[in-house]
């Protein structure tokens, strides 16, 4: 079995077993599962032998219909008796909101375990999904990841009888196919004595066993050179390759050190499934760590195996280093135009292009000096070269960490060189972000260009179709954005970069608003998923996030507030404010003539002598002090001005200026804060 | 043991195991499944059990006779076996010991690979079968070929004989590998290394491949509506080539090579359908050997 299929096999089948027990009235105290490539296993324990009897109780006709006017059954009532398999002196006549009927009981006698699980359990073997299956006996239709040949079924002392495709159930198993590759009886069905049988035959069935042998193991050669510990991803991968687990430590000529580094690990982790080992400060060493399927006898041989495996492949790897570096990078950037990005959005060629004019104004936008600029409009040149090179032929996922090398190579600065390497970066939610300023500003040239394109042309996100990563790409650009030293104005990025696509694309039409709400949403999603309320997130969104960090700086100042004794005040200032405004259009500003009642010429001193220093305070970022002073401002007086004055006058002059108040209160906040109309108050006890 | 007696036991192997041994098709392939007696067999309800050495060349994977161990002209050993025997994976162990290779002081691994052709329509599940980290053999069931669904399901086996053969006399670099006492595999095919690596690379006239891609896939077309499957079948063959030929002097972009693939796929079903076709109207021969 494929090494990744057998953890989602056990789980699900787990699952299965559980529900069919249950099901069929046969129990199932737990399930523990354990496998290995070559076999699955799973022990059900608590399980009857039989199901538990059960009393039915089966409804038949009207009993008017049953019984004649002298009371004796008529066909209908022999005929339903009949199909119970009862005597017609066993129906019984109950009332029912429907009326009188007729009614049987029947005690049903459980079936044994035995009985019944061979018709249940070969069910639960076909309904494991697989992201692949296939079919291997002709004319059969079943399908399963990999063709079975044995299957071992017991319950208690007994084998459960049945066969798919050919194989009938036994009591016995086999060994490691190379080491104990003799049959095994399994008396009983006992999940420790069925492992330990398999242990003496040289397999370690369960899995986080085995696991933490390899991990011992590999700890120990790694120990010797003060390395990190394993890898978990391959480590997991690597438990399932094997049943007998077992490592060697093999080498390399050092002389291949001075590949790139990447390749190295490429070669060894991705293609041989190899620890790569480090020393203490993290510098490769000429060495490798390979999990095996054989006993230390034979590990010698077995490792020099290996080594000449690795010193193959680094050779072929050496020799793509030599081809490609006759040429250089530059120089490929006329085979692009044979390489398509898109087949609306042009060749990589293309791409380049707009590439290079986006960098230069994201760069200034995002006041790179000139040296910056230059390095980054230079990389944006560069950047897609490597995707005609043989090393990214052979090692595709490569891309821009070889164009690094070969930029190097070339002689071109560390600056440019970086900033292809990590203008693809990052490539998930947790991969690591750009380093350099460059860098930064050219992965968010690549992003918004891939976006703006693919949505020009109809390839917006839609359920799980994602092609071109596009929600990736998004969030790669809000994390560039909030987590680097750059700030960039979204909006205007976003325009730019929607410039510059071909003309005449199919929905290019309102492509920016489109992009931007798209930004918005996963924004939203990332800022939730840092744990902030959603109402707040919504809050602080609503006043905008061209800055993205500005945004945040908001969100964080509200998240502060909310935990507060005057945060319910501060809402519910901007909440009447805004309650009294939203179904009214006020076009008027303020006339200090009009304003009557001492409360709303207290509100306007109010408002005259803080509003300044609230913008001001806004305008530095000083969002928490803006914010308390405009709730020590506001809080009273909006409270006093509720109490006594009446807005909705019948003099339209009059009402539309204490409207005017209001609004230019809420817009205090709103547009400049965060808009507290969309934070939901706890409720009171 | 050398190169020629590795071969030797195979045939012997498989020829004791009831397969048909064939020669390798006259024809430039990629690979030993390109041979009609891999894909026109695997499709249909006939049995069929073949073996036979396949020179194949793979233009890309030319490295001037640099490189120790990539070529691009190079042998594998095919086996085909269909219905697929339960056995299957066994039987292929035991040729591996008949090549006198210790199976329990090396560690043999099946690594999930699902073998695809593009260019064929064809594809199956099955492992690569690695020997102490070495990929030494392809073992797929299939699935498909011509686009259409294999069943019986037929087994296919391909050794990569250079592969094996390092692994055997543990040498670094193909070209020390014994051939036959006193004839290395260097001294045999070096030069062609050297000259088909510049042919492919360098020399190739893309014009004039261009150009015959588009004949062979025309004469594909007219012979398969003349009836005539096998020679229809050889242009699939020849277009192929064609199309290597050029992806190694990087006339093929991106998108257009997906538009290639696709043709020589469409040829490759038509005649497969063709195949399977004939076959019928015969009375399907081997079904009946088979009962008889």
């Amino acid at each position: 079995m494929p090494a990744g299929y057998i953890r989602p096999a056990l789980e699900q089948w787990a699952k299965l077993v559980e529900d069919a027990l249950t099901d069929l009235r046969l129990g199932c105290r737990e399930t523990r599962t354990a496998g290995t490539p070559r076999r699955l296993i799973i022990a059900a324990s608590g399980v009857r032998e039989a199901q538990e009897d059960t009393v039915v109780e089966v409804a038949g006709p009207p009993a008017k219909a049953a019984y004649d006017a002298k009371g004796q059954p008529t066909r209908a009532a022999l005929g339903f008796a009949a199909s119970q398999g009862v005597d017609p002196e066993a129906i019984q006549i109950r009332e029912t909101p429907k009326g009188r009927y007729c009614f049987v009981t029947k005690e049903i006698k459980g079936r044994s375990a035995r009985e019944i699980l061979a018709e249940a359990l070969p069910k639960t073997i076909l309904a494991i999904r697989f992201p692949k299956s296939m079919r291997w006996v002709t004319g059969s239709g079943i399908t399963f990841a990999r063709p079975f040949r044995s299957i071992l079924a017991l319950l208690n002392r007994d084998t459960i009888e049945f066969e798919i495709n050919g194989v009938h159930t036994g009591r016995t198993t086999v060994g490691h196919p190379f080491l104990s590759p003799e049959k095994i009886t399994i008396t009983t069905a006992d999940f420790g004595h069925f492992i330990e049988a398999l242990r003496l035959h040289h397999v370690v069935a369960d899995i986080p066993q085995r696991r933490s042998i390899i991990e011992e193991k590999i700890k120990l050669c790694l120990a010797r050179h003060g390395s990190k510990p394993a890898d978990p991803e391959l480590l997991d991968e690597v438990t399932n390759l094997v049943e007998f687990p077992n490592v060697v430590e093999g080498s390399f000529d050092s002389k291949f050190l001075a590949l790139p580094e990447a390749v190295l690990v490429e070669s060894m982790r991705s293609h041989q499934r190899y620890f790569p080992v480090r020393d203490a400060a993290g510098k490769l060493l000429a060495k490798f760590i390979t999990v095996i399927n054989r006993d230390d006898r034979y590990a010698g041989v077995i490792c020099e195996g290996n080594e000449r495996v690795l010193r193959a492949r680094l050779a072929d790897a050496e020799f793509f280093l030599h081809e490609d570096t006759r040429t250089r990078l530059e120089s490929r950037l006329e085979r692009l135009k044979s390489v398509t990005f898109q087949a609306r959005l042009g060749s990589y060629y293309e791409k380049v292009q707009r590439l290079k004019s986006l960098a230069q104004t994201l760069s200034q936008q995002a006041g790179l000096d000139a040296r910056q600029t230059a390095a980054c409009v230079r990389a944006a040149e560069l950047c897609k070269n490597d995707l005609v090179t043989s090393m990214v032929g052979e090692f595709p996922r490569l891309q821009g960490v070889v164009g690094r090398h070969y930029a190097l190579h070339d002689g071109e600065p560390a600056e440019v060189a970086n900033a292809i390497a990590e203008h693809y970066a990052p490539r998930g939610a947790d991969d690591a972000l750009p380093q350099t300023a460059a860098g930064c500003v050219l992965s968010l040239a690549e992003k918004l260009d891939t976006m703006l394109g693919c949505f020009s042309v109809g390839l917006a996100p839609t359920g799980s179709q994602d092609p071109y990563a596009l929600r990736r790409a998004a969030q790669g650009i809000l994390r560039i954005l909030m987590e680097r030293e750059v700030s960039i104005p979204l909006a205007a990025a976003v325009a730019e970069a929607g410039k510059l696509q071909p003309k005449g694309l199919p929905e290019a039409d309102g492509v920016e608003a489109r992009v931007l709400s798209f930004l918005r949403d996963r924004l939203y999603n990332y800022l939730s998923d840092k744990g902030y309320r959603y109402d707040l997130v919504n809050a602080a969104l609503a006043a905008g996030f061209d800055d993205v960090r500005d945004a945040r700086n908001r969100l964080d100042a509200l998240a502060a507030l909310s935990g507060e004794p005057g945060w319910e005040d501060l809402v519910i200032v901007v909440q009447r404010t805004y309650n009294i405004i939203r179904n009214s259009e006020v076009t008027a500003e303020v006339d200090e003539a009009l304003l009557q009642q001492d409360e709303e010429k207290a509100l306007w001193a109010t408002l005259q002598k803080h509003e300044a220093e609230v913008r001001t305070l806004a305008e530095k970022g000083k969002y928490l002090e803006a914010s308390r002073l405009f709730a020590k401002a506001f809080v009273v007086s909006v409270h006093a001005f509720f109490e006594r004055v009446f807005v909705n006058v019948d003099d339209e002059a009059l009402k539309q200026n204490r409207l005017a108040l209001m609004k230019r209160i809420n817009r205090l906040f709103t547009q400049r804060i965060a808009d507290l109309s969309q934070v939901v108050l706890a409720e009171k006890p | 043991m050398n190169f020629q007696e590795m071969i030797f036991r195979l045939q012997q192997y498989w020829a004791e195991r009831g397969c048909v041994l064939m020669q390798p098709y006259d024809i430039e392939k990629g690979a030993g499944t390109f041979n009609p007696a891999t894909t026109l067999r695997a499709v249909g309800p006939e049995p069929w059990r073949a073996a036979y050495v396949e020179p194949s060349r793979r233009p890309t994977d030319g490295r001037y006779g640099d490189n120790p161990n990539r070529l691009q002209h190079y042998y594998q050993y095919q086996v085909v076996l269909k219905p697929a025997p339960d056995n299957a994976q066994k039987l292929y162990l035991d040729s591996l010991a008949a090549l006198g290779i210790d199976l329990v002081g090396h560690d043999v691994r099946f690594v999930e690979d699902d073998w695809e052709s593009p260019t064929l329509g064809a594809s199956g599940l099955g492992w690569e079968v690695w020997l102490d980290g070495m990929e030494v053999t392809q073992f797929t069931y299939f699935q498909m070929v011509g686009s259409l669904e294999v069943d019986p399901i037929c087994v296919e086996l391909t050794y990569g004989l250079e592969r094996l053969a390092m692994f055997i006399q543990k040498k670094n670099s193909i070209f020390d590998l014994e051939w036959t006492p006193g004839i290395t595999y260097g001294d045999i095919h070096h030069e062609d290394e050297v000259q088909f690596s510049k042919y492919n690379f360098e020399l190739a006239d893309v014009a004039m491949h261009f150009d015959l891609f588009d004949k062979f896939e025309k004469e594909c077309e007219r012979l398969v509506s003349a009836g005539l499957v096998l020679p229809a079948y050889d242009y699939v063959l020849k277009a192929s080539h064609a199309f290597n030929m050029l992806d190694a002097r990087g006339a093929i972009g991106v998108a257009q090579r997906t538009a290639y693939i696709g043709r020589v796929r469409k040829l490759a079903r038509l005649c497969c359908e063709a195949w399977l076709k004939l076959r019928e109207q015969m009375g399907f021969p081997l079904l009946q050997h088979a009962e008889g």
